[in-house]
């Protein structure tokens, strides 16, 4: 059994594992200024955080962590999508970047869904199916595992399969999807 | 930086990203590692998140395909197979239990078919000098990436394997495997029955829950009322390569299926010749209404005609 934290626990840990944390969120792609905003940030979700104890608290800490910088760059994602729409909408058409919902990409989206469901399709059926509990159910990996009677490495093998076939839907995509890897459909 | 370098990079990101849902302190201080080591490994990272979210609506929208219903799990499985005892009522009932290996029957994405027409034999090189002989009516998958194995689908073939201890030719054939130990051997699958003959060397056969090693001249016969060993002679098996049909003590129904094989004509046999067996050799060429000649003479039988083929009766 790993020890159990309470809250309490857990904001003392925070700073307990301060150097670490910083550390990881300077590797996370974080300017000098933004590691601190996180790491408040973190302090903060700890104090409001409701819930029981968790398990394996230092681990906790860093998917928080982790969690709070995917946050941070997606919201940065979203603001580039609406500067380029204002940007499109008063300088014409020439930007390339554009995740906006418009009717061209409601329609590249169609195509997307026929293309992920015929690779799905193609997948061995039980790596589609660990796709969907992981992806669609939102069941974690272990739970997958002891569900399935199989070992967590088998069914991280497993989702590796369907992320990597998802990935090749993606390179397969239009001349509009800009990727550096635009030759990635072998899989 | 290279394309090919950056699919790398983001292979190693997406592997790390389903790693660390499960991931220990000691794992995210690899991860911190990782990330240090290079700015292009985090970019590589916030690329697999991107993509993972791109595909979330795509996903809760899309049909999966329906879920293979599996009696035992792919490691249970391998477990039991690995702990080799043999009882011939145990094997019997997994070969009915269905679905201990259904694991296996997945066609990976490299496997592809070589199908042979009801009369037509053909012969593969295998790369590493084995080869394999393909009865008529007869499917069989390979695998581009893994030379050493096979699945026999229906019908019959002669397998001459080059044997490499560390590395077993295995040929699966519904729910059952066939793990050679230096040989020479013919397997035929029909949907009621399963056939196993070694001429030479030694195939190691793995029935859902255990095994049994056949040596030369053993024949292996799997059916609904279980499994048995008898002997032939080594001559005799694989012997259809040849156009020979060489039967022991052979009931009429395996001897109509082999002569269906050959003469690409379905072959039935009436009730009242089921239990009668036969033992001789059966020439297989010349076109199928000569087969159908010699084997009537052979089997002291009379061929009717039907509307689905030809019926064996007294």
């Amino acid at each position: 059994m790993r020890p159990e934290v309470k809250n309490s626990g857990l904001r003392q840990l925070v700073t307990e594992m301060r150097p670490q944390l910083l550390r990881f969120i300077a590797s996370r792609g974080c300017s000098q200024g933004e590691v601190e905003d996180v790491y408040q940030e973190l302090y903060l979700k700890l104090i409001e955080r409701r819930g029981g104890p968790v398990d394996n608290a230092r681990a906790y800490l860093f998917q928080v962590t982790n969690n709070l910088i995917r946050d941070l760059r997606r919201g940065s994602r979203r603001q580039q999508g609406r500067d380029d729409g204002w940007a499109r909408s008063h300088y014409g058409q020439d930007l390339t970047s554009d995740p906006q919902p418009t009717p061209e990409k409601s329609v590249l989206d169609r195509d997307l869904l026929e293309r992920v469901e015929r690779s799905l399709a193609e997948m061995p059926p039980r790596t589609a199916e660990i796709l969907r509990l992981y992806r669609v159910e939102g069941i974690g990996q272990k739970v997958i595992a002891t569900r399935l009677g199989l070992s967590l490495s088998a069914v991280e093998k497993h989702l590796q399969r369907a992320y990597r076939a998802l990935r090749a839907v993606q390179a397969t995509l239009g001349d509009d999807a800009a990727t550096p890897t635009r030759e990635d459909n072998r899989v | 930086m290279s394309e090919r370098n950056f699919d790398e990079l983001r292979e190693t990101a997406m592997a790390w990203h389903l790693r660390l849902e499960t991931a220990t302190e000691e794992d995210w201080l690899a991860f911190t590692d990782w990330l240090e080591a290079d700015p292009a490994h985090n970019l590589a990272y916030e690329q697999v998140l991107a993509e993972e979210d791109d595909m979330a609506v795509v996903l809760t929208a899309a049909r999966f395909p329906e879920p293979v219903e599996e009696a035992q799990s792919e490691e249970a499985a391998t477990a039991n197979l690995r702990s080799g005892r043999w009882k011939w009522g145990a094997l019997a009932a997994s070969i009915v239990a269905a679905a201990a290996l259904a694991f296996q029957l997945v066609p990976r994405d490299s496997s592809y078919a070589i199908e042979t027409t009801a009369g037509e034999t053909r012969t593969i090189a295998l790369e590493d000098g084995g080869k394999i002989a393909l009865n008529g009516s007869t499917r069989l998958l390979l695998d581009r990436d893994d030379p050493r194995a096979a699945e026999l689908v229906a019908g019959e073939a002669l397998f001459t394997i080059v044997h490499d201890a560390s590395d077993p030719f295995v040929l699966t054939v519904g729910e059952d495997r066939l793990v050679d130990v230096g040989t020479v051997f013919n397997v035929t699958s029909e949907k009621a029955w399963l056939r196993v003959g070694v001429s030479e060397g030694a195939v190691r056969f793995e029935g859902g829950r255990d095994g049994v090693l056949l040596k030369p001249g053993d024949v292996l016969v799997v059916d609904t009322s279980g499994a048995r060993v008898t002997n032939r002679s080594v001559a005799s098996i694989g012997s259809w390569t040849d156009g020979a049909l060489v039967y022991e003590g052979a009931p009429l129904a395996e001897v109509a299926a082999d002569l269906s094989r050959a003469t690409g004509v379905p072959i039935a046999v009436s009730a009242d010749l089921r239990a009668r067996s036969f033992s001789g050799v059966i020439q297989t060429t010349g076109d199928a209404s000569a087969i159908a000649a010699r084997a009537a003479a052979l089997l002291e039988v009379s061929i009717a005609k039907t509307q689905d083929g030809w019926t064996l009766e007294p």
